[in-house]
């Protein structure tokens, strides 16, 4: 369940501008611990600084990174796309809606964001990697297996095609070390997650 | 044999079989069949795509448009072959409008400023809060007795928007409304309110025979361009009609010209006026001319005679030969008195005009001389000719008003500054806040405007923004980034107009009248949100009455039900499934002047005779009837019918100003203020006094590009990016100037640093910069400013796309804010600047 729990925090992350209640969080000791542990500095002031000051300071630096108004860091597949056009809700928007709808996920009707956020990416991964759990413990190896088929696929034809560019942005940016090791995190986990479904694909497969 | 009688014989036999009935379709599951035209096909799978009709807002033409949806996406845009304005034709701005809906660079959240103006800090904040903020200042200034001092400004409202928008103002009590119609045609349209009332010209190609064009681009930009512009086309194409543009430029329009008469800026009126003098020097005006000029008025005497009226033109021309037109314009006598004889024998003609007449300290006179020459050759209001132009005269639902609305009067520029600003004067409201003695905004809100770049003295523009103490409240209203934007303490995110709802009414040069409507492609992106709607919600915060419609599209769909014609049509759904509608019986609207009005309405109760001006009103009261009709405030609104010595007519009636209902080219309202009440040749005064070494800085539109708001779609910047400063060959050799050498321009205001493109296509003297390019912001293609991160190598994909990197300069740093003393019409045409290699 861990991979879900950690695409569900990136998730959470780039969606939009970290809440008081996720930045309490982030700030419990187990967190605080499990992130050092992981060499994900994201800074004393997240942890210790005033948490109004901080939720206002990480909410500019959201803005700044990744709404714009003005040169900002689009968190939308389309734009990075090698064979599109570099605009939102380009073909690969469809793409990754008719993915999600597919698979027989519907968007929200309270998400007023565009198909292909990076979020609603890694949302789906973090779903699809709790199922994959949930079929591991329950020793259904078939349906684990479904579950990574799935992955390996949306990671192969989605994620892994622009996640890697926007991170590198993000990292060399931002101004603030929250966002930038969560956008390493991101990548080194991606980067990981690439060959570790592999594994446990070939695993459910023997 | 079998003949098709037969055939029908058999097939009505047959419906009484089963084989009729669809076998294998499910036939009944479709009401109607989609509409013939338009259909797009998906390359991918072959589908037919589905067809939105709507309407284009790309330039003020607004044609009806089709959108072409795809799994949600707008993919495609194109005319609306079942327009009668259009006719199924549609430009590279309208096909481009794509790229505003899906801009990399757009605003989908509101967005509230955290650092200094412009220094690009901001927070994302939810509408609720949005509204709570700009609720809270407009009840500030009710409950302290200011409501004026919420000032709100917009660049484009037309038709629907602009009754719901400004219908919210004014139930608030707010009159400070700004426009910018200065900065585009105003002073055409006062003049013609001045002269035969009412304002649109509408060029009758579809009837004409000879086409006179005084400084329009017709063919290339045009505030009703595509309608006009294909049928010019057509008729130069299939009817061998020609055009003959004066011009300072070899502009595409003067290029498709059978023949381009260069001209010195802002001359175009002596030209005109020396046309007048050979029209009555040669009695080229009997006939048509004599029967139009009982409807013209061109003497104090209201009374005159046709030949009085042709004594005071003649005696009132006499000086303005073509010899003395040639020395002032640089037009020789010979093609003068050619051109105003093939004007005048040439039924009909039409006389064509715009911005390089009109954009002058003399453009009110210019205009003026247009319609005098049209007058004295009959060549108006008639098939073929300059015609008042028809539009769709929807039944809007009334919004009703604050029993006291207030305003600012910041603009109409300086007191004394500009004698009929009957469209205000957009450009000296920042100098106004400036100065500050006619009051300043509290909140001063930006609507699809961009003061800093739209007006001249960008630099002024940027200063005033930036001010707190000039501006304490600053909010915008825009789809995206723009070069005012950046200075907001708050956006709220608008939609592009793909995303809208309007009920429309641009004219029609068919002179009958299109209703359209513009409805959404898809739904707006983010949480943007077209601002006829957010008024409503403001209204509720503020306890407002918007009248019975809930949202904007019901306010469409109420003036669907509601209005004649569209009404029978089918109403809304007619609207939203054709687009278009129009009287199919109609006939073309012409000569309203020359009707005679029933002695039962101009001898009504209350309808008084003004003896000095000829015209039967209803004055509100006996001290109105006693002070005269054109010195009543407002009395144009009680004008009943023009009384002329042969008779009681409908004539040209007012609408902005206490003319009379005759062409009123003897103007008792000019006269008032000072000016000549004839129309009259003005040289400009800057003009007069020029250094050696000055130029002349004129402007110029693209035919892909509007002149604010385009460049931001990836498509057109493509096209057109780059405005090197057009010189002539001669002028730039007594400088210095090669083609293709850095040059700076300098005037008064400030200095650009530009390309030269040395060429014939312009006359000695001058230098010609277009508007559209050289933003600060705007996003990425329009300002070359990249997201954070973004190079070759991890570039976003358009920026490997865009292989452009010259987004070329903008001229209104250089360009003063500068009125027609007249009317207030922003003067990009008259500069005076010094020209250096760099």
């Amino acid at each position: 369940m861990a991979v879900s729990h950690l695409h569900g925090f990136l998730a959470t992350v780039f969606r939009q501008e970290v809440s008081a209640e996720f930045l309490r969080q982030l700030r419990s000791d187990e967190m605080r611990a499990t992130l050092e542990a992981g060499d994900a500095d994201l800074g004393e002031r997240v942890f210790d600084g005033p948490e109004n000051e901080v939720l206002e300071e990480l909410a500019v630096e959201y803005a700044a990174l990744f709404l714009g108004p003005g040169g900002h860091i689009s968190p939308h597949e389309s734009i990075y796309a090698e064979a599109g056009t570099g605009s939102l809700w380009g073909k690969e928007t469809v793409a990754v809606k008719r993915y999600v709808e597919g698979l027989g996920f519907q968007y929200d009707k309270q998400y007023a964001g565009i198909p292909d956020h990076i979020s609603v990416e890694l949302e789906l991964m973090s779903e699809l990697a709790r199922r994959e759990s949930v079929a591991w413990e329950n020793g259904d190896k078939d349906q684990a297996a479904n579950c990574l088929e799935y992955q390996q696929e949306f990671v192969r034809d989605h994620l892994s095609t622009w996640v890697y560019t926007f991170c590198d942005k993000v990292v060399t940016t931002t101004q603030l070390p929250f966002y930038r090791e969560t956008a390493r995190l991101l990548a080194d986990f991606l980067g990981g997650e690439e060959e570790e479904i592999d594994r446990r694909l070939a695993a459910a497969k023997a | 044999m079998l003949n098709r009688r037969n055939f029908l014989k058999i097939g009505a036999a047959a419906a009484t079989t089963t084989v009729a009935a669809g076998a294998s379709l499910n036939v009944h599951a479709v009401k109607d069949l989609p509409h013939w035209g338009n259909k797009d096909f998906s390359p991918g799978t072959g589908k037919r795509r589905q067809a939105i009709p709507s309407a284009c807002w790309q330039c003020v033409t607004r044609c009806a448009n089709i959108g072409y949806v795809e799994d949600g996406r707008l993919v495609k845009i194109e005319s609306n072959v079942n327009s009668i304005r259009t006719e199924g034709v549609m430009c590279a701005k309208g096909q481009g409008a794509v790229n505003h809906t899906y801009d990399p660079d757009r605003i989908l959240y509101p967005m509230q400023r955290v650092g200094e103006r412009g220094s690009g800090q901001w927070k994302r904040i939810s509408w609720d809060e949005a509204l709570d903020m700009v609720a809270a200042r407009m009840k500030k200034n009710r409950d302290a007795g200011t409501p004026e001092k919420v000032a709100f400004h917009y660049g484009r409202m037309k038709a629907s928007h602009s009754k719901t928008i400004g219908g919210f103002f004014k139930a608030y009590g707010t009159g400070s409304i700004g426009n910018h119609t200065a900065l585009c045609e105003g002073g055409k349209w006062t003049a013609q309110e001045l002269t035969w009332g009412g304002h649109y010209d509408n060029w009758d190609f579809d009837n004409t025979k000879f086409v006179l064009n005084f400084g329009s681009n017709v063919l290339e930009t045009h505030t009703n361009h595509i309608p006009t512009a294909h049928r010019l086309l057509w008729a130069m194409a299939e009817k061998g009609v020609e055009m003959v543009t004066f011009d300072v430029r070899l502009s595409n329009t003067a290029a498709k010209s059978k023949e381009w008469v260069p001209i010195k800026v802002g001359t175009d009126g002596a030209v005109l006026a020396a046309m007048i003098n050979v029209v009555m020097k040669e009695g080229l005006y009997k006939g048509d001319g004599e029967e139009f000029l009982k409807y013209t008025r061109v003497t104090e005497d209201v009374n005159a005679s046709v030949a009085d009226k042709v004594k005071a033109i003649k005696a009132h021309v006499k000086g303005y030969t073509p010899k003395w037109a040639e020395k002032i314009s640089g037009v020789p006598a010979k093609k003068i008195t050619a051109l105003a004889r093939q004007f005048a024998t040439t039924k009909p003609a039409v006389l064509v005009s715009y911005r390089g007449l009109v954009a002058h300290y003399n453009g009110n006179e210019g205009e003026r001389l247009a319609q005098l020459l049209c007058a004295v050759t009959g060549q108006m209001d008639k098939p073929g000719t300059r015609m008042k132009a028809v539009g769709a005269g929807w039944k809007f639902p009334k919004i009703p008003s604050a029993k006291n609305v207030k305003k600012l009067h910041i603009f109409d520029g300086f007191p004394g500054q500009v004698a009929y600003p009957t469209h205000h004067v957009c450009e000296m409201v920042f100098p106004m806040i400036k100065d500050g003695k006619h009051g300043r905004p509290d909140m001063y809100i930006m609507y699809c405007y961009t003061p800093a770049y739209a007006n001249g003295n960008s630099g002024e523009g940027i200063e005033v923004l930036k001010d707190e103490k000039l501006l304490p409240f600053l909010v915008a209203i825009d789809p995206f980034y723009g070069d005012s934007t950046m200075y907001a303490d708050l956006i709220l995110p608008d939609t592009p107009f793909t995303e809208r709802w309007t009920a429309e009414d641009m004219v029609d040069p068919a002179q009958i009248g299109e209703f359209y409507i513009r409805q959404p492609f898809t739904k707006p992106l983010g949480e943007a949100r077209d601002f006829s709607d957010v008024v409503f919600d403001l209204a509720k915060r503020l306890g407002l009455d918007m009248g019975k419609a809930k949202s904007h599209e019901d306010y469409v769909r109420l003036a669907c039900e509601n209005t004649p014609g569209v009404k029978e049509a089918g109403g809304f759904a007619y609207m939203k499934k054709h687009g278009v509608w129009h009287d199919k019986n109609a006939k073309p609207q012409q000569q309203v002047y020359n009707r005679p009005v029933p002695e039962s309405k101009y001898k009504a109760k209350g309808v008084v005779l003004d003896k000095a001006s000829g015209v039967y009103w209803k004055p509100a009261s006996a001290a109105d009837a006693k002070k005269g009709y054109v010195a009543t405030k407002g009395a144009y609104k009680k004008y009943v019918a023009q009384n002329m010595p042969h008779g009681v007519f409908s004539g040209f009636a007012p609408d902005k100003v206490n003319k009379s209902g005759y062409l009123e080219l003897w103007s008792p309202l000019l006269k008032a203020k000072g000016f000549n009440p004839m129309p009259t040749w003005i040289a400009i005064p800057e003009h007069q006094k020029m250094g050696r070494d000055d130029l002349i800085l004129t402007t110029y539109k693209h035919a892909t590009q509007t002149h604010s708001r385009t460049m931001n779609c990836k498509y057109l910047a493509e096209v057109f990016h780059s405005n090197p400063a057009w010189i002539n060959p001669k002028t730039a050799k007594a400088r210095g100037i090669y083609d293709g050498d850095r040059i700076k321009v300098t005037s008064d205001v400030g200095s650009m640093v530009t390309k030269a493109r040395v060429t014939e296509a312009i006359i000695p003297g001058i230098v010609a910069v277009s508007h559209h390019c050289g933003h600060w912001a705007y996003g990425r293609y329009a300002s070359g400013k990249r997201a954070p991160a973004t190079d070759e190598e991890r570039g976003d994909r358009d920026f490997k796309l865009k292989w452009w990197t010259d987004n070329g300069v903008h001229p209104n740093w250089v360009i003063p804010n500068s009125p027609d003393p007249i009317n207030g019409q922003q003067r990009w045409m008259d500069t005076v600047v010094r020209v250096t290699r760099v």
